[in-house]
């Protein structure tokens, strides 16, 4: 009944906090990609994302759900291939970033509303379990985050299957690339996001606050880097991604472990 | 009822209260005194189930507070220092909250904002009001689920004189019927309570020193202090010495104990005639130091 109410309350607090404003950054670049695409702007994008979505999309059109065949015909029209090739290469590497941001972002900011308010200290005082108090900040966190790597999923595949249909006439079945990016890569994120907001909530420390919202931007970006090197073949890049993911869900495995011993009554008075 | 038996809490290595003992019945109010830094917030901190003790228990209505904390705690409201409300939420908001935590139905809430005349005000959110009205609030939220135990901790703290009066009137309210413990650093604040039935415990340093009926502190605090600024401190503790005024000197200045505020004025008159310009009259609050040593002859 409490964990209800606490999780209430956290649905509740979002109104004016960061919260609000990461889930309008993430539908904002959706938004931007969409419009870009729809009227045919694809010079705007960087020079280096056009560059490194060409190059991987060349390398082996199939793992993105597009036959050679269908490449051959569209080389003729550079825009609609550059495009499909943004669309199908880039557009799946932003959703583990914003997922793990919004994640992130939510659970610490739970915290920061109740050190701002100093409320942490009448939670305390009601006839709730301090397990409860951090357990629903978790999960409204997981639900923050849930909710952005769905809505960006479903916006993704949504702006695919219009370019799809548009350039191929053909509805696109999601690819192999996708699917490592959308379903294996963010939901780790999420894994990790959420147990080092989680760490950096329960010490109430600002310190390691200020590293940990470096790592949960720079580990998503890493997806996107490490795409770089152009001899890097698609399927090596899956490889990799499913080993971020395995050591993104086994390094929350053993901080969630870890930190159950790390809720401290003591802790929560003084930092809160 | 609550019953606080010897309790010692803060670090392990260097504890903030020490064997901390006093008990409250039903329909009175104990008031913990003390100055800043004392340990009254700590020891608050423990008899509201928020600090585990190193030492000692906590009864409230006979349920030991740190072995049911789930149980005693529904029997407490407790009001900390400052609001601590959500500000960006709305009155109602605020109070829903803990609401669903005890149980409170949406009448009980509506009810105790209405007893703290905010009830029009369930729909603005908390950043917009003033520091009194926030104070209501809060104290609304302490209410709301009925408890029989009612903790303030310095409930005047902050307050504009209209806002603090009208506190003290609902604090003797409750008092009717439930346990009213509650922290000040104030000695003025007592005689607000001496026609209640109330008790006074002192602490410094952690430690409680006095624990009485607050009728005997009051008796002296209700001698106001007077704080005067003179031109000659010298010439005027030679007049004063002279007369059955009490008096001491405080960093240049004379602070005179008189039976009654008129009394100043006779005061006054002897230092000018004498040729002494006095350039500040004002009320001064009575050191919990010389409140502590009259009661300690006496207890």
């Amino acid at each position: 009944m409490s964990l209800t109410a606490l999780l209430w309350k956290e649905l509740k607090s979002i109104k004016g906090s960061k919260v609000i404003a990461t889930y309008a950054s993430s539908l904002g670049v959706l938004a931007l990609f969409f419009l870009l695409i729809y009227f045919g702007q694809v010079t705007l994008f960087t020079g280096l994302t056009r560059e490194l979505a060409i190059q991987q999309f060349m390398k082996d059109p199939k793992i993105f759900g597009i036959s050679v065949d269908e490449v051959e015909k569209l080389k003729d029209n550079i825009n609609e291939l550059l495009a499909l090739s943004i669309l199908v290469t880039q557009l799946p590497m932003i959703i583990p970033l914003f997922t793990a941001i919004m994640t992130y972002t939510s659970i610490w900011e739970s915290f920061n509303v109740e050190k701002a308010c100093k409320t942490m200290e009448v939670l305390l005082a009601s006839p709730v379990k301090i397990r409860d108090i951090v357990l629903a900040k978790y999960i409204s966190g997981i639900f923050h985050g849930v909710n952005v790597w769905l809505i960006n999923v479903a916006l993704a595949f949504a702006m695919i299957q219009y370019l799809s249909l548009r350039i191929l006439g053909r509805l696109w079945a999601p690819s192999e690339f996708f699917i490592t990016l959308t379903f294996i890569i963010a939901p780790s994120m999420i894994c990790l996001a959420s147990v080092l907001a989680l760490l950096v909530g329960i010490r109430g420390s600002e310190t390691l606050a200020k590293v940990f919202d470096k790592v949960i931007v720079l580990i998503p970006l890493a997806v996107m880097i490490i795409a770089l090197p152009a001899n890097l073949h698609p399927k090596q890049l899956i490889e990799i991604y499913e080993y971020i993911a395995l050591a993104s869900v086994t390094s929350s495995l053993i901080i969630v472990l870890w930190s159950r011993r790390m809720i401290n009554r003591l802790s929560f008075i003084v930092n809160y | 009822m609550i019953e606080v038996n010897e309790i010692t809490a803060g670090y392990e290595s260097k504890p903030v209260i020490h064997d901390i003992s006093f008990s409250v019945g039903k329909r009175a109010l104990y008031v913990l005194l003390g100055p800043n830094g004392a340990g009254k917030t700590t020891t608050f901190r423990v008899i509201t189930g928020i600090l585990p003790p190193i030492k000692g228990r906590v009864l409230v209505n006979s349920v030991d507070l740190w072995s049911k904390p789930e149980e005693a705690k529904r029997y407490i409201g407790y009001l900390p220092e400052g609001d601590r409300l959500y500000p960006d939420l709305t009155v109602e908001d605020n109070l829903k909250i803990f609401g669903k935590i005890y149980r409170v139905s949406k009448s009980d809430i509506l009810r105790s904002l209405e007893l703290l005349g905010v009830d029009d005000l369930k729909d603005v959110k908390v950043k917009k009001l003033s520091a009194g009205l926030r104070k209501r609030v809060a104290l609304a939220r302490a209410i709301m689920h009925n408890p029989d135990v009612l903790v303030l901790d310095e409930p005047f703290a902050n307050l504009d004189v209209e806002s603090v009066d009208s506190l003290r009137r609902i604090i003797i309210d409750f008092v009717k019927d439930k346990v009213v413990v509650l922290s000040t650093h104030r000695v003025s604040e007592l005689s607000y309570f001496e026609e209640i039935n109330s008790y006074l415990g002192i602490i410094v340093n952690g430690i409680l020193r006095i624990n009485t009926r607050l009728i005997n502190a009051v008796r002296l605090v209700k001698k106001p202090l007077v704080v005067l600024k003179v031109s000659d401190i010298e010439l005027s503790k030679k007049i004063l010495e002279g007369t059955n005024v009490e008096f001491t000197l405080r960093e240049n200045m004379i602070v005179v104990q008189v039976p009654k505020y008129e009394d100043i004025s006779s005061i006054i008159k002897l230092l000018v005639e004498s040729g002494i310009g006095v350039y500040e009259v004002r009320p001064a609050e009575q050191p919990i130091e010389t409140l502590l040593k009259v009661l300690s002859k006496e207890v």
